[in-house]
């Protein structure tokens, strides 16, 4: 295999043309020495991807906002404020304030729920029973 | 794109030409669309704006896809340019007759077996970078090689 390579390595190679030489250099000659890099030589991706950027910060902080306590107080929607990360307490508090559509849903919500929304809160308050409904104290449970 | 981008294909340019140039040419058989294949995988690699990561077999599959390109504009009939040149005058008598049967033997082989010989002797690239090239596992450009390379030394067997 060695001689066969040797072989064919004995021949000479067709030349470059001075042509292709010049023309490479006339291409590499075009490029300025200080041209932007290639993101802001297409202005329409740059900012495009600005645009996309700023319109996801606004999403986030919109849903943010609704799920956040100062929302839920301003606005009482409080459906995926329960669904989130609402303490038992609060969120059967909350079931009261709710229009009748909803109440049912928070309902059936809070009877699917995990065991600590039926866990006794440790300050005087509104409790939730079994059936998901709000009773007034411990006792009443 | 910095000064040192166009500095770097400038010298990659100057170290490589004769090896881009000669796979252009096994490729599209004419000087001038050979020629053309290289310009055009220069001017591809600066409107992309970055040096690639691996920019010698990048640069080969560029030749590539351009030479390929302007291959199906030669007619084939017009595919006559050879990869050798001009033999000198004091040795020509054997290597010119070299030169004919190496034309010979190279143009039985397989497109695939071909290109890799000529990738591999006188691009002088590894198994890797032409299985970068190809797009194909190693032990295929490795396989096209040697089989390749034993059908030359079929035909070339009365040259040591």
């Amino acid at each position: 295999m060695k001689d066969q390579e040797r072989l064919l390595r004995k021949l000479p190679l067709a030349p470059v043309s001075e042509n292709l030489d010049r023309r490479i250099e006339q291409l590499l000659a075009t490029v300025p020495a200080n041209a932007s890099p290639n993101l802001l030589k297409r202005p329409i991706l740059f900012w495009h991807a600005l645009a996309m950027a700023a319109f996801g910060a606004i999403i986030s902080f919109s849903i943010g906002w609704y799920i956040s306590p100062e929302s839920v107080q301003s606005d009482p929607t409080p459906v995926i404020y329960h669904v989130v990360n609402m303490p038992a307490a609060e969120t059967a508090r909350w079931l009261d304030w709710t229009q009748p559509p909803a109440r049912q849903d928070l309902r059936d919500l809070l009877r699917s729920a995990s065991p600590q929304l039926r866990q006794a809160p440790t300050e005087k308050g509104p409790y939730v029973n079994d059936a998901g409904t709000v009773a007034g104290s411990e006792k009443e449970i | 794109m910095h000064n040192g981008f166009v500095e770097h294909l400038r010298v990659f340019y100057e170290s490589t030409k004769q090896e881009l140039f000669v796979y252009a040419l096994a490729l599209t058989g004419q000087f001038t669309a050979a020629e053309d294949a290289v310009h055009s995988a220069f001017s591809g690699v600066l409107r992309r704006g970055k040096t690639p990561t691996q920019l010698r077999p990048y640069m080969f599959r560029c030749v590539r896809n351009a030479a390929m390109d302007e291959r199906r504009l030669v007619e084939r009939e017009t595919r006559e340019a050879s990869v050798f040149g001009q033999v000198s005058s004091d040795s020509a008598g054997n290597l010119e007759q070299l030169k004919l049967d190496l034309e010979d033997a190279l143009s039985t082989l397989s497109d695939d077996e071909r290109e890799c010989i000529i990738l591999k002797i006188y691009s002088g690239l590894t198994f890797r970078e032409i299985a970068q090239v190809r797009n194909v596992p190693q032990g295929t450009a490795a396989a096209w090689y040697s089989r390749g390379l034993a059908k030359v030394r079929s035909q070339l067997e009365g040259y040591r």
